[in-house]
């Protein structure tokens, strides 16, 4: 329901708090929840979680019948100023948590006036970035994390949203594939304009700058990093790999008009970057001598949209790429015949459409149907399938030979997927 | 501590005809606690931003200490925005809080451990140096808050309605904790609120705004009878 107007508030009672929901049934849910006491005061019976890391305001998860809702104390106004705002990201497609209710005019029972209240969603697979390095032993986590946080910047900079309050804190991170993809989790600060200026980015980089370091002096006070790491080192990095990729998605570039052939090459390396070019400006000089090329319109998710057209598959940019790969080499291998992977005698071509039909049937279906549904909660399918196919990978070096689909997706499930825990839902176990 | 100095300064929005900001010069001395005041809407934000760098001019030139900084970038300026956010880092000790945007600004350790004791003294909290976050009231993590500002020493100090989204017993708490602060450093000091009390109490002149459109600067004094004048144009 992105985007929807929420729902005529619930009629106040004496005490009670005004309910502004998306969803009638949520209001249902939502209005028996004890309002009048303070976030922080809320029997633990209620509570399925308590969130990990540096935040400015009280949150709490909740359990709302099959889903999980995150639940954030703030002021009335500011409720409802987040909730427009989240609404407009979500229309916009940029990657951040769904708006569900904001919650004004709660009350004690003694009249005493509590601050307003934001409910979202909370994001199926998600880690916060304390979360990736209690688990993770990935060589250049803080890396990786950066660099998504760079994408998800210049996302947000391309649509016209200044955040005013980047940090790793109030990003939430999906695995993808090696990488990571980053949502916009706390949005109070943020401001959407036409076009933002480059003082605003500017800004936005300098106070993610200041905001990292802080981030990575947390995980250094919990003894999640070495002592020895410098915390400046992941501000700087963002720099870097921000400012590359914004001048790749927006820069102007001046060709000579026999080298239209570079024009193809910026294309290409927008797909790289998991950019799709939707509209180019060529004008061409007064002399006819030279070309100015500006990107007007980039979109993410190259490979993610090219993986759904192909499979159905729904699956984060990377995870998609990983896939696709997989599918492409699978229609070109030599010898590929429409059988099991390299298994037939006599080369075909097949177009991508057709490999696609038969890698679902023939590789992702049989994995997916391999696995037993009380697994399928340890990590996203996009993930299940990059980690299958690593394992396999692995296998067949260490063996020195092809590992048939079956035996893979065998030892890949035992060896590998039973042993991960699962991610669906991290949140902190309330106190009890 | 600084001059401010904004000569026919004005600014329009992308995809709008008219003015946010009306041309208008104003100079802002060493020291002077500035307030902008007007109705939302009336372009006192658009000024901060002006001279944070956030927004660019469509005509005019912003002068620092007579230094040109129209198109500087942000980082070239010197211009803070205080209490942007009042969160303290929990993990971190009063005194590593204070210091904490000089370090990520490449101060070396010895100049950022002289400023924070300076600081930390003139504001009467050197006693909560050691002290975490978690220890204090919400007065004194509001005075470390902006504290924080202060103690990056810029040439100017910028403030947009630090105060509205504060429980109202702790409004008038931080009003005059900001009047002392200014007060103690003498920085150079803009301030945008929509509450004329406040600009009252802590400006020592007040600029009026209407429409974008300055429409008179003056002292706290005589404020009033200048709001009074704009509402009634027989008077």
């Amino acid at each position: 329901m992105a985007g929807s107007p929420p729902a005529p508030a619930a009629p106040p009672t004496e005490t009670g708090p005004l309910i502004h929901a998306i969803d009638p049934t949520d209001q249902a849910a939502l209005a028996g929840l004890p309002w009048e006491l303070p976030l922080e005061d809320w029997p633990a019976d209620i509570i399925g979680g308590i969130p990990r890391g540096i935040s400015r305001h009280i949150v709490r998860f909740i359990e709302n019948g099959a889903e999980v809702l995150a639940i954030k104390e703030t002021e009335d106004r500011q409720a409802l100023r987040e909730f427009d705002i989240l609404g407009v990201l979500e229309n916009l497609d940029v990657p951040s948590v769904e708006p569900r209710a904001y919650i004004t005019g709660r009350r004690t029972p003694d009249g005493e006036s509590l601050p307003g209240a934001l409910v979202t969603s909370h994001l199926d697979f998600s880690l916060p970035y304390r979360a990736l390095f209690s688990r993770s032993l990935a060589e250049d986590t803080a890396g990786r994390l950066v660099d998504a946080l760079a994408v998800l910047l210049a996302r947000l900079h391309l649509v016209g949203f200044y955040w005013g309050d980047v940090s790793l804190s109030n990003t939430l991170f999906r695995r993808d594939a090696d990488a990571y993809a980053a949502y916009v989790v706390d949005a109070e600060t943020g401001e959407l304009h036409d076009r933002l200026s480059d003082g605003q980015r500017e800004m936005d980089l300098r106070i993610a700058r200041t905001n990292i370091a802080g981030d990575f002096l947390d995980l250094q006070a919990a003894g999640l990093i070495e002592a020895s790491v410098d915390p400046l080192a992941a501000g700087d990095r963002l720099y870097e790999a921000y400012n590359g990729l914004w001048a790749e998605l927006t820069r102007v570039e001046e060709f000579s008009v026999n080298e239209r052939w570079r024009i193809d090459e910026r294309i290409r390396r927008l797909n790289d970057l998991g950019f799709d070019l939707g509209e180019l400006t060529v004008t061409t000089d007064l002399d006819g001598v030279s070309l100015l090329v500006e990107p007007k319109v980039v979109e993410p998710n190259h490979h993610s949209r090219r993986l759904l057209r192909l499979t159905g598959i729904g699956a984060n940019e990377n995870q998609a790429r990983a896939m696709l790969n997989d599918l492409d080499s699978y229609r070109t291998a030599p010898g590929f015949t429409g059988g099991a992977h390299g298994s037939g005698e006599h080369p075909a071509e097949l177009s991508e459409e057709e490999a696609a039909r038969i890698w679902l049937d023939e590789v992702y279906k049989p994995l997916f149907g391999a696995i037993p549904e009380s697994l399928m909660n340890k990590l996203e399918p996009g993930q299940i399938f990059y980690e299958f196919a690593e394992h396999r990978r692995v296998m067949a070096h260490a063996r020195q030979r092809d590992i048939p689909l079956r035996e893979a997706i065998a030892y890949f499930i035992m060896d590998d997927l039973a042993k991960l825990p699962d991610e669906s839902r991290y949140v902190q176990p309330p106190p009890r | 501590m600084s001059t401010v100095s904004l000569n026919g300064l004005s600014h329009v929005y992308e995809n709008t005809v008219s003015p946010s900001v009306h041309p208008f010069n104003l100079f802002i001395d060493d020291g002077e606690f500035l307030v902008l005041y007007g109705p939302s809407g009336s372009g006192k934000s658009t000024i901060l931003r002006m001279l944070h760098g956030l927004e660019a001019p469509k005509s005019g030139t912003i002068l620092i200490d007579g230094v040109d900084v129209t198109h500087a970038a942000v980082n070239d300026r010197d211009v803070t925005l205080a209490l942007e956010s009042y969160a303290l880092y929990p993990h971190m000790s009063v005194r590593d809080n204070l210091g904490f945007a000089l370090r990520v600004d490449g101060l070396p350790a010895e100049e950022i451990a002289a400023r924070v004791e300076s600081v930390a003294a003139t504001i009467g909290l050197r006693d909560l140096l050691d002290a975490v976050p978690g220890d204090l009231s919400p007065l004194q993590r509001q005075t470390i808050a902006l504290a924080r500002a202060v103690v990056r020493q810029p040439k100017v100090l910028i403030m947009d309605e630090p105060v509205v989204n504060l429980v109202p017993e702790h409004q008038a708490d931080t009003i005059r904790l900001i009047k002392d602060l200014q007060q103690d450093f003498g920085l150079t000091t803009l301030y945008a609120t929509s509450n004329l009390e406040d600009a009252k109490v802590l400006g020592d002149r007040i600029a009026f705004l209407d429409r974008g459109r300055l429409i008179g600067v003056e002292k706290p004094e005589v404020a009033e009878a200048l709001v009074a004048s704009a509402a009634d144009p027989e008077v």
